[in-house]
C-alpha cells in the first residue's frame, strides 16, 4: 500500500493539547491515525505563559500521538488563538485601466494588493488575509476577470497577531524536531468543523468557547466576514465562582460541571449545595442560586460582547442560519437556551463530522479537526512558496478558506 | 519608635481620621488633600493643604495629570511629613486626581531614608467607568514600585457586603474597618509587650524582597472554640477572594491579638494554619500580644502576605527561553528583520517597568475591553450581590 502524507493538526489550548494525525491519500481524503492528548500547563486565556511547562506538555501530546498512529508526523497544523489577536476590514478600489472597460489580470492584481497593503505595528504580523467578495460598479461578482465595468473593488478581512507570542507556539513546535507548516486561527477551524457551505452561505455565526478563550467567526454570502476572539472562557467561570463563593479553584471546577447552568432558576432561594468537606471535617454549604447567577452574570456577558462586536459589520437578522456553538465550555447545560435569549437568534450546539470518531466527536476537538480538514484542502492545491520568505509571511499572502 | 499613618486624598483622609478618633493606638496622624473644605472639616491636627496655587483649594476634580504636577510641587511638605518615621501607613484611593498622583511620590521619598511603607489602597468601582481604571491602574503600577507593600481594596467587593438596606456609606465603614483593623495589629505587635514581639528590623528585611504581590486578610471570634473559628472567619474574609488577590506568598507577617488567656499552643496553631495554607517557604514573621480588654477568649488574627515578584520572574525566564537557539528553529522573517527583533527582546530582559499582575489571569496581563478588566468577575462589576 502506498503511504500517503502524514500530516497533523495540533492545538495548544487552555484545557488540553490535542495532536490529531491524518494521513492523506492519493486521490483525496484523510483517515485519522493517531490521536495524542495531554492536560495543558502553561498556558492561560489561549496564550503561553510558561514555556517550558507548555513545551513538554506538547511534547508529550505528540509522543502519544505518533505512538498510537505508529509513524513519524511530516507536516504539522497549528491554531491560534488569544486576546492579542486583532482582525480589520480594509478595502482596496481601483479604476479598470483598459479603454474597453474590460477587467484585466493586472486590474485583480493592483485592486489586491491595495486592500492588502496597510502597514501593520512593529511587533505585529498578518496570520491571514481572507479575501471577501470583489465588486464591480458595487455589484458583487465572484470573478471578475474579463468583465465590463468602471470601479473594482475588494474587501479583506485580515487576522494580525503578536510576533513573539505567535512565535512561541512555532517553537515549541520546533523544538520537537518538526517544522510548522500552516497555522490557521482557532475560530476559523471550529468554524469549518460545525458549519455547513449552505449554512456559511445564508449567513451564520459560529462560537467556539474553550476554557481560555471565545473564539467567534461570522460567516455570509460563503465569505468569512468577520473573525473575533473574547479572552473569556470556561476558567473565568471557575475563578468568579471560586472567588464568589469562597472556595478553592478545584472545588469551584468540580461545582461548575456538576452543578452548574447557564441560567437562574426563579424559587430556588433557599436551596444549597454541600461541598466535599475541608480537611477540619466540616462541610459547607452554599446556596445553589449563588452558582447560578455567578454563572448566568457571566456567560449573559460573553454573548452580549458577542453580539455587540457581530453587530459591527452585521444585522444579526441577516444571519439567517443563526448561532452555532462548540468546544469544551458548550458542555453548559442551557448554554444554548440563554445564548438564544441573548443573540436573539436561532442557536444550535455544533457536532463535528461524521468522519471523525469516538472521543473527537466531542465539541473541544473542533478546533484540532479543522486543522485536519484545512491540511486536506491545502494538498489538493498547489501553491508555490518563495523560498526567501518565511513562514509569517507567507501565511499571509496565500491564505483563504 | 516612630510609627505613622498619613490618610492623602479623600477617601484615605476619612480612615485616618476614623481611626484617629478612637485614641486606642499610639502613633501620629496626618492627613493631606488638595480640597481645602474637606480637609477643614477633618479632626486631626496635622493637616497638610496641597496645591493652593494650582486648585485654589478645590479638589483636582479627578485630574491625574494635575495631581502629579502637585505631587511635584509639594515635595518639600512631603519630605517634612516622613522625616524620622520608622514605620508609614499610607492610605489612599485610587482613581482619582490626588491619591494615585501624591500617594507614590510621598512612599517614595520616605522609602528613601530608610522608612517602611505599608500602603493601603481603595480601587475604583468598575461601574466607575475605564477612564478611573486606567487611572487607578496607573497609579498603582507607581505605588508598587515605591512601596514594600501595597494592599488593594477594590470597592467592587463592598457592594457584595452589605445588603439592600444599607447605605454606601455603611459600606464603606466596613472598608474602613478592615484597614484600622490591620494597622492597629501591626502598630500593636511592634509597640506592645506582648507573647511573641514583632521587631521592625525583621519587618523591614521581610518586606524588603517584595515585589508587591500582597495577600491581606482577617479574622476574628471569641468563645470556647474561638482559635478553631477565628480561623475559619479568616479563610471566609472576602479580602482573601479577590481578583487581584494572591494566594502564593514567600513570607508571612501573622498578627494575633488575644485576651488574658491567649497561649503559646494558640499562637503556634494558627501560626501553623497559615504556613500550609500560602505555601509560604521561608519562616513566618509572628506578633502575638495581649489586649486586656479582650474578653470571652476573644481572639483577632491578621494577616499580609508578600511574593517576591514571581510574575516578573516568569516573564523573564520566557524570554530566555525564546533566544535560546534551536537547531531546528524555524526562519520567521527575512535575517534583517529578525536581528532587530532579538535585539529588542535582549533590551526586554532587564523587565523593570513589567507591572505586578495580579490574580489568577494575571500572567497574560491585564487586557482592558472595553475598558473592562473581563478577568474580574462578571457579578463583582456589575454589583450582582451573591450570599453566602
Amino acid at each position: 500500500m502506498a503511504k500517503g502524507k502524514i500530516v497533523a493538526g495540533i492545538e495548544i489550548g487552555t484545557a488540553k493539547i490535542a495532536v490529531v494525525v491524518g494521513e492523506i491519500v492519493s486521490g483525496g481524503g484523510l483517515n485519522i491515525i493517531g490521536f495524542g492528548n495531554m492536560p495543558s500547563q502553561g498556558i492561560k486565556k489561549g496564550e503561553i505563559v510558561d514555556f517550558e511547562l507548555a513545551s513538554a506538555a506538547t511534547h508529550a501530546a505528540i509522543t502519544a500521538a505518533e505512538k498510537t498512529s505508529q509513524t513519524r508526523i511530516e507536516e504539522v497544523f497549528i491554531s491560534q488563538t488569544g486576546g492579542h489577536l486583532v482582525g480589520l476590514f480594509n478595502e482596496g478600489s481601483v479604476n479598470v485601466t483598459a479603454s474597453d472597460n474590460a477587467v484585466s489580470k493586472i486590474d485583480i492584481e493592483r485592486v489586491i494588493q491595495e486592500a492588502k497593503g496597510k502597514e501593520l505595528p512593529k511587533d505585529c504580523v498578518y496570520i491571514h488575509h481572507i479575501q471577501n467578495s470583489f465588486k464591480l460598479d458595487e455589484r458583487m461578482v465572484a470573478n471578475p476577470l474579463g468583465m465590463m465595468g468602471h470601479k473594482l473593488s475588494v474587501g479583506y478581512w485580515s487576522v494580525q497577531g503578536n510576533v513573539q507570542k505567535i512565535r512561541d507556539h512555532i517553537h515549541i513546535i520546533n523544538g520537537f524536531g518538526l517544522r510548522v507548516e500552516d497555522m490557521i486561527i482557532s475560530s476559523i477551524a471550529a468554524g469549518s468543523m460545525v458549519a455547513s457551505a449552505e449554512e456559511k452561505e445564508n449567513g451564520i455565526l459560529t462560537i467556539d468557547i474553550g476554557r481560555g478563550t471565545s473564539d467567534f467567526v461570522v460567516y455570509k454570502g460563503g465569505y468569512i466576514i468577520k473573525t473575533g476572539v473574547l479572552p473569556v472562557g470556561g476558567d473565568h467561570i471557575t475563578n468568579d465562582i471560586s472567588l464568589g463563593l469562597r472556595i478553592d479553584r478545584l472545588q469551584a471546577e468540580k461545582l461548575k460541571v456538576e452543578e452548574g447552568q447557564a441560567l437562574i432558576e426563579e424559587n430556588l432561594t433557599n436551596e444549597k449545595i454541600g461541598l466535599a468537606a475541608v480537611e477540619n471535617g466540616s462541610q459547607r454549604m452554599v446556596p445553589k442560586h449563588s452558582l447560578q447567577q455567578i454563572i448566568y452574570s457571566r456567560m449573559e456577558e460573553v454573548f452580549a460582547l458577542i453580539k455587540e462586536s457581530v453587530a459591527e459589520v452585521i444585522v444579526p437578522s441577516e444571519l439567517t442560519a443563526g448561532c452555532v456553538l462548540t468546544g469544551g465550555t458548550s458542555r453548559l447545560l442551557q448554554i444554548d437556551e440563554l445564548s438564544r435569549r441573548v443573540l436573539e437568534m436561532d442557536v444550535r450546539l455544533g457536532v463535528n463530522p461524521s468522519w471523525s470518531q469516538g472521543e473527537l466527536r466531542e465539541p473541544e476537538y473542533s478546533v484540532v479537526l479543522g486543522l485536519l480538514h484545512y491540511a486536506l484542502k491545502r494538498s489538493e492545491k498547489t501553491i508555490h512558496h518563495s523560498k526567501r520568505e518565511g513562514l509569517l509571511s507567507r501565511v499571509a499572502k496565500v491564505f483563504n478558506l | 519608635m516612630n510609627i505613622k499613618i498619613i490618610g492623602v486624598g479623600g477617601a484615605g483622609s476619612n480612615v485616618v481620621c476614623d481611626l484617629y478618633k478612637r485614641k486606642s493606638v499610639d502613633l501620629n496622624f496626618a492627613v493631606m488633600d488638595t480640597d481645602a473644605a474637606d480637609l477643614n472639616r477633618k479632626s486631626i491636627p496635622e493637616k497638610i493643604f496641597l496645591g493652593s496655587s494650582m486648585t485654589k483649594g478645590l479638589s483636582t476634580g479627578g485630574d491625574y495629570g494635575l495631581g502629579k504636577k502637585i505631587a511635584e510641587k509639594e515635595k518639600g511638605l512631603f519630605t517634612e511629613q516622613v522625616q524620622g518615621v520608622d514605620c508609614l501607613f499610607l492610605v489612599t484611593g485610587l482613581g482619582g486626581g490626588t491619591g494615585g498622583a501624591v500617594t507614590p511620590v510621598v512612599a517614595d521619598l520616605a522609602r528613601k531614608q530608610g522608612t517602611i511603607v505599608i500602603a493601603f489602597v481603595f480601587l475604583p468601582f468598575s461601574m466607575e467607568g475605564a477612564h478611573k481604571a486606567a487611572q487607578s491602574e496607573n497609579g498603582l503600577v507607581e505605588l508598587r514600585k515605591y512601596s514594600d507593600a501595597v494592599i488593594c481594596l477594590p470597592n467592587d467587593l463592598m457592594l457584595q457586603q452589605i445588603d439592600a438596606s444599607n447605605t454606601v456609606l455603611e459600606a464603606f465603614s466596613l472598608a474602613n474597618e478592615w484597614i484600622i483593623k490591620g494597622v492597629v495589629a501591626i502598630v500593636n505587635s511592634l509597640l506592645k509587650t506582648g507573647i511573641v514581639n514583632l521587631d521592625l528590623n525583621a519587618l523591614r528585611k521581610m518586606l524588603s524582597q517584595s515585589g508587591g504581590k500582597t495577600l491581606y486578610s482577617l479574622g476574628s471570634a471569641e468563645g470556647d472554640n474561638a482559635v478553631e473559628e477565628a480561623l475559619q472567619n479568616f479563610s471566609m474574609c472576602p479580602l482573601l477572594h479577590t481578583p487581584q488577590g494572591t494566594q502564593f506568598t514567600e513570607s508571612l507577617l501573622v498578627n494575633i491579638t488575644g485576651g488574658p488567656l491567649l497561649a503559646l499552643q494558640d499562637v503556634n496553631k494558627i501560626v501553623t494554619y497559615m504556613n500550609t495554607h500560602f505555601s509560604s517557604k521561608k519562616n513566618s514573621l509572628i506578633g502575638a500580644v495581649i489586649d486586656e480588654s479582650f474578653n470571652n477568649n476573644k481572639i483577632e488574627i491578621c494577616v499580609i502576605g508578600v511574593s517576591a515578584g514571581l510574575q516578573q520572574g516568569l516573564l523573564r525566564k520566557n524570554v530566555r527561553n525564546r533566544l535560546k537557539e534551536n537547531p531546528h528553529q524555524q526562519v520567521l522573517f527575512f535575517d534583517e528583520e529578525a536581528k532587530g527583533d532579538r535585539k529588542a527582546m535582549a533590551s526586554n530582559e532587564g523587565g523593570q517597568d513589567v507591572p505586578a499582575a495580579d490574580g489568577y489571569f494575571g500572567q497574560v496581563g491585564k487586557i482592558l475591553y472595553k475598558g473592562e478588566d473581563l478577568d474580574i468577575p462578571t457579578y463583582l462589576r456589575k454589583g450582582v450581590k451573591v450570599r453566602l
